[in-house]
C-alpha cells in the first residue's frame, strides 16, 4: 500500500533528525543555540564511514561518531561557553568547516565501496499489526533506539537534578549563579552530550542513505533547529515533528505512485521539506526561546 | 536523604554566628572607583543598614561579600578566618546568602523548584517533584514564612517572591542574611511585614545587612548604621547616635534646597490626556490594566502610585504605544489616538519617560546627537528625500546638550560614557524637544544620586508649571507625594484611591496599595479581591 | 524588584577607558590578532603536513594561486566581486541584528533569474539594455528571496535564521530545476549566454569583467546607505536597540523587511555577476560557499560598508589560492574552506572581530 510504504520510508528518514532534535533541545534547555548542528551531523555520517572503512563495520561507524561527536562537542563548548563568540555565526562557520574538512578527508580516505547499513530488525508478533506493524516493528536498532530515546530525554531534563538546573541557565542564568551553580559547567555538559546524539543522528543518516557525499546532511541539520522550536523542547512532541518531516521527504522517493505528485520533476519535489519547515515555523508563532539562549555567559566575578 | 540536604538538623535559631569584618576593600570597574578602601563589620544577630546615594558603592561592598565580585584589594573575614570567595556557592556554603534588588527567581519554575535550585549536587540524579514541594513546605512552616511551594512564581505578588528569596536562602542555612535595596518596589503595608520578618531573623540570631538609601528605614530597623559615600566609608554609628538630619548629611554631604510647591491645576478647559475604561492584557496574565479611567488637565502632575506589579508597566507601555490595548480609549488633546503607533502618539503630543532608561530610553551605542535625533529620523524630520541631515542633527544636539547642562556636552560622545544622571537628561531633552502636550513617565529618578533626582524633579514641575501635563508612575511614596496634585493607587489593574496630595489620608493609601479599597467609614474596608498584603 | 529575566546581564558600571587604556588596548587588540593569525596558520600548516605536503610549497602555491600572476589575479578580483556582493547581503540586515544567513539562497536565485533573463529577453532589444535588465531583474529576484523571511519575522515572528536556511536549499533546487529542465544543455549547466549578453572584459589578459565595476556600485550604495540615509539611521537604531528605536516612534517592522530585502538584493546582484560576469551560464555547483562566505567576509569588515571591499579581497585570495594549491599539490581546493573558517572562528575567538549586541540581552 502506498500509505504504509511512505510512513515506513518516513520513519526510516525521520531518525537523523530525530537525534539531532534530541542533542539540540539538550543544548538549548541549556542556553546554547547550535547553529553548527549541520556540521556536526555530517562529522558524524563521515565518521561512520571511516568507522566502516577502518572499523570493520557499521557498529564500528557508531563507535567513530560517538567519539567525533564528543571532540566537536568540546571545541563547541570551549567557543560557545568558554571563550563566549557568538553561536549563530560560530555554528555556520563550523557547518562550513566541517563540510571542508569531511570532503578533503573523505576524497583521501572514503573509498565507496559497497551499501552499508545497519540491518532491519524485525520485531515478532508486532511486526504482523496491519499498517503500523510495518511501518514502525520493522526498522533497525538505531531506530528502536531512538524512539526509546524519547522519554529518557525527557526524565533527563524534567526528573534529574541537572535536567532542572540545566533549564535555570537556559531561562536566568544569574539566579542559577545566584543559587551557587556554575553555569559554564551545565553549559559544558549538555553541549557535549548534545553533540554525540547529534553525530549518533549522523550514523542514522549514513545507514539511511547507504554511504557518504560531501554534503550528505543538505539541512537536515537545520531542519532540526525547526523541528525543536515547533516541539517547544518537549521529545514527544519531537518524535511528532520529525515524523512529519521524514515523511514530507519520503514523498519525493514515493512520488511516481502519488497521483498529483507524478508528474512533479524530482527537483521540485526535492523542496517540500524545506517548505514544509517554513510553513511549520510560521505557523506556530508563539514559540519563543527561552530568554538566555544563544548569549554567552558571564560569570559575575570573571564579568569584573 | 543525600548528606548535602541544608534542612536536616538547622535549628530555628542561628548559632555560632560568626563576626563579618570586610576591611580595606577597593574595587575599580575602568576607570571608575566603587569601593574605596572601605571597612565594614556585621556582628552576630544584628541589623545593619548600609546607607548610601546611588552610586555610592553599597551594592558593589556586598556583592564582594557575596562573592560575585572580586575585591581589587583588601579582605574578607568570617570570624578569624580570612576567606575569600569566588562565587556565590563559596558565599553559601560559608551561610552567607543575598536577596538581589532584581529579583533572582526564574518565572516559569515553581516556588519550590526556585528553592531548591543549587542545592543538591547535580549528580545527585533523581529529582522528585512531591519531595522536595514536601521539603519546601516543611522549610516554610519552620521559618514561619507563608508560602505555596507548588505556585508558579509569575503569577506571584512581588512581595511574596520576596519572600520566596528569603525562604531560599534560610533553606539553604544561611545565618548572614544580604537584602539589597529590599523595598524598592514595595508599599508601605509590605514594607511593614518585611520589617517585622527582619526582627524576627534578628532574634533567631541571623545577621542582617540592608542596603538603602531611604533614610526613614534606617531609623527603624537599624542596630548600626555605615554610611558609604562616593566610594568610601564615612561614618559608623550606633542606634542612638544617629538621626535623619545627621545621617542625611553624611550620605549627601550637604543639604538640598526644598522643591517649590506645585501651582495649581487649570480646571475647567479640555483634558489633555483622557483614559476610559482601558483595559490592557499582559503575556500570561490577562487584564494587567481592568478599567481604568482618569482625566489629566493642562499644568496637571497626575501620580500613579502602587506596588510593582500591579499593572503600572502595561499602563506606561499601553499609553506609549507599545503594547496593544484590548479595550478603552485614549484621547489626547481631544484627539481619539487608540491603538496608535508610538509615531501616531508623538504627533498627538504625547512623550514617553521610560523606567528602563538604558532599555527604553537611549541606544547606548549611538551618540548623544544621535540619541537625541532619534524621534526627528522616526518621523522624517530630520532627512530631507531620504538622505539624513547629520549636520542639522548635530547642531540641535548641541543646543539641547547646552540647555539641560549635559555633561559632558559634546555630540559625539557615546550614549553609555554618561553618567545616570546625564543619560537622564538626555532622554528628557529629547522628549522634551518635540514639546509634547502630555508627558508619561516612570520611576524617572531611580538610580540617580540625590542632585540628580532633584534635577529630574524641578524639570518636572517646570513642565507642568508650562501648560503640559504629566503622569508620574513610581514607586517611591515620598517622590509622589512630593511632585503630584493629585494621586490615584493601582491595584491588579484598577484604581481603588484616588485624592488630591493635600487631602491623602497615608493610612487609608497604604491600605490601597494593599489590596483594600477604601469604604465609607474606616472599620474593616471593602475588600476589591483577596488581598496580598 | 522583579524586571525582565536577562536584562540583569547588562553589568552594572560602565566606562570607557581612559588614553593610556585605549592605547594598551590597542596594542593589545593586535597582539590579539597576530596571536589568532599564527594560530591559524598552525592548525592549516599541521593540516597539511598530514596531508603528506611541506606546509610552505602549500603557502607558495597558495600565493601563485591567488596573486601569482595577473591572470590570477584577476579571478580573485572577479570572486571578491561576489564575495563583496554576499558580504552586503549579510552586513546589511546584520546591522540590524537580523540574521540573514541565507545569502546562498539569494545567490542561486539571482543567478537563476539571471540565465533566465539573458536566455529569454527578445533579441530585439540592444545589448546594453538586455544587460541591465537581467541585472536588475537578477536583484530585484534576491531582493524577493530576502523579503520572504523578512515579512515572515516581522508580521509572524519567524525565527529567520531558520527560514532564510530553508530558502537556500529551496533557491539551490531551483537553479538544480533551471539547469536540468528549464535550459538544459550538453553540460551540467544551463545553456550558455550568448557572448553579446554578457558583461564585457574591462581587462585584457583577464577574465575581468565589468562585474567588478557593479560590486564596486553596490559597496558605494550600501555606504551611502548606512551613514547617509534615514533608513540606515534606522537600520542601526533597530540593530542596537529595538526597544528604544520603537517607542522613539520607528516602524521596526518596516525595518526589519526593508533590510532583508535590500540584503537579498546584494545575493541577487552577485547570481548575476557569476552567471554575467564569471562563468557565462549558470553552473551546477557555481558556488563554492559563496553565500555563507559572504557572513564571514561582513564580520571581518565589522559589517561596515567600505571595509568590505579589502575583505573580500581577502577571502578571495584564500579561496583562488587553494585553487593554486590543487593544481600544484593535488589536495582537494575544499582544503581552502577549512582555512577560512578556522580563520574566523579563532578571529572570533580572541576577540579581534565581535558582534556588539552579543553581551546585550533582547
Amino acid at each position: 500500500m502506498i500509505l504504509t510504504d511512505v510512513f515506513a520510508l518516513g520513519v526510516a528518514l525521520m531518525i537523523p533528525m530525530l537525534w539531532a532534535a534530541y542533542g539540540e533541545t539538550l543544548m538549548e534547555k541549556a542556553g546554547v543555540l547550535n547553529v553548527g548542528i549541520e556540521g556536526v551531523m555530517l562529522i558524524g555520517a563521515f565518521s561512520a564511514a571511516l568507522g566502516v572503512e577502518y572499523g570493520g563495520g557499521i557498529y564500528a561507524g557508531l563507535g567513530f561518531a560517538i567519539v567525533a561527536g564528543l571532540l566537536s562537542g568540546i571545541v563547541l563548548a570551549l567557543l560557545y561557553v568558554r571563550i563566549g563568540t557568538d553561536q549563530i555565526v560560530t555554528g555556520i562557520m563550523f557547518n562550513i568547516f566541517a563540510f571542508g574538512l569531511t570532503t578533503t578527508l573523505a576524497v583521501e580516505f572514503v573509498r565507496a565501496t559497497e551499501v552499508t547499513s545497519f540491518a532491519q530488525v524485525e520485531i515478532p508478533a508486532l511486526s504482523e499489526i496491519p499498517f503500523f506493524g510495518e511501518v514502525l516493528f520493522e526498522q533497525n536498532m538505531l531506530t528502536y533506539a531512538a524512539f526509546l530515546a524519547a522519554p529518557l530525554v525527557f526524565y533527563v531534563l524534567h526528573r534529574t537534578w541537572y535536567g532542572l538546573y540545566a533549564r535555570s541557565s537556559s531561562e536566568y542564568p544569574r539566579a542559577a549563579e545566584a543559587a551557587g551553580l556554575s553555569v559554564w559547567r551545565l553549559r559544558y555538559a549538555a553541549v557535549i552530550g548534545g553533540c554525540v546524539l547529534t553525530a549518533i543522528g549522523g550514523v542514522a543518516l549514513f545507514s539511511s542513505s547507504g554511504g557518504f557525499v560531501s554534503g550528505l546532511t543538505d539541512g537536515r541539520g537545520f531542519i532540526a533547529l525547526a523541528i525543536v522550536i515547533l516541539a517547544r523542547w518537549n521529545p514527544y512532541w519531537i518524535v511528532a515533528a520529525s515524523l512529519l518531516f521524514g515523511v514530507s521527504e519520503a514523498l519525493q522517493f514515493q512520488a511516481d505512485r502519488i497521483g498529483p505528485l507524478k508528474d512533479v520533476p524530482p527537483d521540485i519535489l526535492v523542496m517540500i521539506p524545506y517548505v514544509v519547515t517554513i510553513v511549520a515555523v510560521v505557523i506556530a508563532r508563539a514559540s519563543r526561546y527561552p530568554p538566555a539562549v544563544g548569549i554567552p555567559y558571564k560569570p559575575s566575578a570573571k564579568a569584573s | 536523604m543525600s548528606e548535602r540536604d541544608a534542612i536536616p538538623g538547622v535549628p530555628a535559631v542561628a548559632t555560632s554566628v560568626p563576626t563579618v569584618r570586610m576591611t580595606g576593600i577597593s574595587k575599580a570597574y575602568g576607570t571608575t572607583v566603587a569601593n574605596d578602601g572601605v571597612d565594614f563589620e556585621l556582628r552576630p544577630g544584628e541589623i545593619h543598614v548600609l546607607l548610601g546615594e546611588n552610586g555610592a558603592g553599597k551594592t558593589t561592598l556586598m556583592r564582594i561579600l557575596f562573592g560575585m565580585a572580586i575585591p581589587d584589594a583588601g579582605e574578607v573575614l568570617l570570624g578569624d578566618e580570612t576567606v575569600s570567595f569566588k562565587s556565590p556557592q563559596d558565599a553559601l556554603e560559608r551561610g552567607v546568602g543575598m536577596v538581589h534588588q532584581h529579583f533572582m527567581l526564574v518565572q516559569d519554575f515553581t516556588v519550590a523548584e526556585n528553592v531548591v535550585l543549587g542545592s543538591v549536587s547535580a549528580f545527585d540524579l533523581v529529582l522528585r517533584r512531591a519531595q522536595i514541594q514536601r521539603r519546601v513546605a516543611e522549610a516554610a512552616q519552620r521559618f514561619d514564612i507563608d508560602i505555596d511551594p507548588g505556585a508558579r512564581i509569575r503569577d506571584l505578588p512581588i512581595d511574596t517572591q520576596q519572600r520566596v528569596e528569603i525562604l531560599k536562602l534560610l533553606y539553604r542555612g544561611a545565618s548572614i542574611l544580604i537584602l539589597d535595596e529590599p523595598t524598592s518596589s514595595l508599599g508601605p503595608a509590605q514594607i511593614e511585614a518585611l520589617f517585622s520578618s527582619l526582627k524576627q531573623l534578628r532574634e533567631a540570631g541571623h545577621s542582617v545587612v540592608m542596603v538603602t538609601h531611604k533614610l526613614n528605614e534606617v531609623m527603624e530597623l537599624a542596630d548600626r548604621v555605615t554610611v558609604l559615600k562616593a566610594g568610601r566609608k564615612v561614618t559608623t554609628v550606633a542606634r542612638g547616635e544617629f538621626d535623619e538630619r545627621s545621617l542625611a548629611r553624611a550620605m549627601t554631604g550637604h543639604e538640598l534646597p526644598e522643591l517649590p510647591p506645585p501651582t495649581g491645576v487649570e480646571e475647567g478647559r479640555e483634558p489633555l490626556l483622557r483614559v476610559r475604561d482601558l483595559v490592557v492584557h499582559s503575556g500570561a496574565r490577562l487584564h494587567a490594566v481592568h478599567g481604568v479611567s482618569f482625566d489629566l488637565h493642562a499644568g496637571e502632575l497626575l501620580g500613579v502610585a502602587g506596588v510593582e506589579g500591579n499593572g503600572q508597566r502595561e499602563l506606561l507601555d499601553a499609553l506609549a504605544g507599545v503594547v496593544s490595548i484590548e479595550a478603552g480609549t485614549v484621547e489626547v488633546g481631544g484627539r481619539d489616538v487608540t491603538g496608535a503607533s508610538p509615531k501616531g502618539l508623538r504627533e498627538a503630543g504625547m512623550s514617553v519617560i521610560h523606567e528602563d532608561r538604558q532599555g527604553w530610553g537611549l541606544v547606548l551605542d549611538m551618540s548623544l546627537a544621535e540619541n537625541l535625533g532619534l524621534a526627528d529620523v522616526a518621523t522624517g524630520a530630520a532627512s530631507t528625500y531620504g538622505f539624513l541631515r547629520r549636520r542639522r542633527l548635530k547642531a540641535r544636539a548641541r543646543e539641547l546638550l547646552e540647555e539641560y547642562d549635559v555633561r559632558p556636552a559634546n555630540p559625539d560622545a557615546l550614549a553609555l560614557s554618561l553618567s545616570g544622571g546625564n543619560q537622564q537628561k538626555v532622554v528628557f531633552a529629547r522628549e522634551l524637544a518635540s514639546d509634547p502636550r502630555v508627558l508619561l513617565a516612570a520611576n524617572p529618578a531611580s538610580g540617580l544620586d540625590v542632585g540628580a533626582a532633584d534635577y529630574v524633579h524641578r524639570r518636572l514641575i517646570d513642565v507642568c508649571d508650562d501648560g503640559r501635563a504629566v503622569l508620574l508612575i513610581s514607586h517611591d511614596l515620598d517622590e509622589l507625594l512630593k511632585l503630584s496634585d493629585r494621586i490615584i493607587v493601582l491595584h491588579r489593574g484598577r484604581i481603588l484611591y484616588e485624592a488630591p496630595v493635600q487631602e491623602v489620608s497615608m493610612d487609608v493609601l497604604a491600605m490601597a496599595m494593599a489590596g483594600r479599597a477604601p469604604s465609607q467609614g474606616e472599620g474593616d474596608g471593602a475588600a476589591a479581591g483577596p488581598e496580598d498584603g | 524588584m522583579a524586571t525582565p529575566q536577562g536584562l540583569e546581564q547588562r553589568s552594572p558600571l560602565r566606562s570607557l577607558p581612559s588614553l593610556t587604556d585605549s592605547l594598551r588596548s590597542r596594542r593589545e587588540a593586535l597582539l590579539r590578532l597576530l596571536a589568532a593569525l599564527a594560530a591559524t596558520l598552525a592548525i592549516f600548516s599541521a593540516l597539511i603536513a598530514a596531508l603528506g605536503v611541506n606546509p610552505l610549497d602549500a603557502f607558495s602555491a597558495y600565493w601563485e594561486g591567488a596573486a601569482g600572476n595577473k591572470f590570477n589575479f584577476g579571478q580573485t578580483l572577479m570572486i571578491a566581486s561576489l564575495l563583496a556582493c554576499t558580504g552586503l547581503a549579510a552586513a546589511i540586515p546584520f546591522q540590524a541584528h537580523l540574521w540573514n544567513v541565507g545569502g546562498e539562497g539569494q545567490l542561486w536565485v539571482g543567478a537563476v533569474a539571471a540565465a533566465a533573463l539573458a536566455l529569454k529577453l527578445p533579441d530585439g532589444l540592444a545589448d546594453w539594455q538586455a544587460i541591465t535588465l537581467t541585472v536588475i531583474g537578477a536583484t530585484l529576484a534576491g531582493a524577493l528571496w530576502g523579503f520572504i523571511p523578512g515579512i515572515l519575522k516581522a508580521t509572524a515572528g519567524a525565527n529567520e535564521v531558520i527560514t532564510s536556511l530553508m530558502l537556500v536549499f529551496i533557491g539551490i533546487a531551483l537553479g538544480n530545476y533551471a539547469i536540468s529542465t528549464l535550459f538544459p544543455s550538453q553540460s551540467n549547466q544551463t545553456e550558455s549566454v550568448p557572448f553579446d549578453r554578457l558583461l564585457p572584459n574591462i581587462w585584457t589578459g583577464t577574465l575581468v569583467t565589468a562585474g567588478v565595476l557593479l560590486a564596486l556600485g553596490a559597496v558605494v550604495f550600501a555606504f551611502v546607505l548606512m551613514s547617509g540615509t534615514s533608513l540606515g539611521f534606522k537600520i542601526r537604531a533597530v540593530g542596537l536597540n529595538r526597544n528604544t528605536a520603537r517607542i522613539s516612534g520607528m516602524s521596526t517592522g518596516r525595518v526589519i523587511v526593508l533590510s532583508f530585502a535590500i540584503g537579498g538584493a546584494f545575493g541577487g546582484l552577485a547570481g548575476a555577476i557569476a552567471v554575467l560576469g564569471i562563468n557565462g551560464a549558470l553552473v551546477a555547483g557555481f558556488s563554492a560557499n559563496f553565500g555563507f562566505l559572504g557572513i564571514a567576509v561582513a564580520l571581518v569588515a565589522r559589517l561596515k560598508p567600505l571595509w568590505i571591499i579589502p575583505s573580500a579581497l581577502l577571502f578571495a585570495g584564500l579561496r583562488t589560492g587553494s585553487g593554486g594549491l590543487q593544481a600544484q599539490t593535488g589536495i582537494s581546493a575544499t582544503v581552502g574552506e577549512i582555512l577560512v573558517t578556522v580563520l574566523v572562528v579563532l578571529l572570533l575567538a580572541f576577540g579581534v572581530i565581535r558582534l556588539r549586541y552579543a553581551e546585550a540581552a533582547q
